[in-house]
């Protein structure tokens, strides 16, 4: 697109393509994991997530200042 | 961990740190546990519930773009406790760290710690879940000086770099569990 005070075809980027691309899968993940423990009728599945979800918070909280 | 500690004996205090830190991890989890196990089932999977459909729209407002600081104590630990001496300094920093609430939490994800320990309502499962987080809290910053170390250069800054990624990594995973969860306990 062409913007004002600029020469010449410019791109807009957002990071938000990459937000929303992080969403279907996530989503997508969470029903069929969601489905499985609901047929299977153990609450294995759900203490298995909380877990995962415990390493995946203290390794992203590495990145904190 | 910080940076200066890591001197002739960094080993034995990483150990003392990591140990510390995965010990406030599981006591706080069995503590949750316990709590949470005095609670009826029906009120415990109601409450999740609510928050599993909490933590969909939270994870999803995060995945748009749109930031939400969450609720925390927005401080690292005091480094005057640098001052009381390698050892202590190493336990007092795990215990902190490895409880997590007290000091900068930086990812809604945190908050599924302690309230899935406690909804989970059984001391051993609630010590394994908050133990998981503390001991990899630990590790995490003992792997960074172990790399730092190997690479003899100070990746720090672009550990910190990292952030907006971890940020999107925390946001689906909290999606991820909120929508398993609505699906398993909700529906």
């Amino acid at each position: 697109m062409h913007l004002p005070g600029l020469r010449g075809p410019r791109v807009l980027t957002t990071t938000r393509p990459r937000l929303l691309n992080a969403l279907l899968p996530a989503a997508g993940l969470g029903i069929l994991v969601g489905a499985l423990a609901r047929n299977s009728g153990e609450v294995g599945w759900i203490f298995a997530l909380l877990v995962c979800s415990a390493v995946v918070t203290a390794v992203a909280q590495q990145t904190l200042p | 961990m910080h940076r200066n500690q890591a001197g002739r004996s960094w080993k034995s205090k990483a150990a003392v740190y990591a140990l510390a830190s995965g010990l406030a991890g599981l006591a706080a989890g069995a503590a949750l546990g316990i709590l949470g196990g005095a609670l009826p089932l029906y009120v415990r999977l109601a409450v999740g519930s609510i928050l599993a459909i909490a933590a969909v729209a939270v994870g999803t407002f995060e995945l748009l773009g749109r930031r939400m600081q969450p609720l925390q104590f927005d401080c690292e630990t005091p480094q005057r406790w640098v001052d009381k001496g390698p050892w202590s300094w190493a336990t007092i920093n795990g215990l902190t760290l490895g409880f997590g609430a007290t000091s900068r939490i930086g990812f809604w994800l945190w908050y599924a710690i302690p309230l899935g320990a406690f909804l989970i309502g059984n001391p051993v499962a609630g010590a394994v879940i908050y133990g998981a987080y503390g001991l990899t809290r630990a590790l995490g910053a003992v792997a960074i000086i172990l790399a730092m170390m190997r690479l003899d250069e100070d990746i720090s800054d672009r550990v910190i770099d990292g952030y907006d990624t971890a940020r999107i990594l925390a946001a689906g995973q909290l999606v991820f569990l909120g929508v398993a969860t609505v699906i398993v306990v909700g529906l």
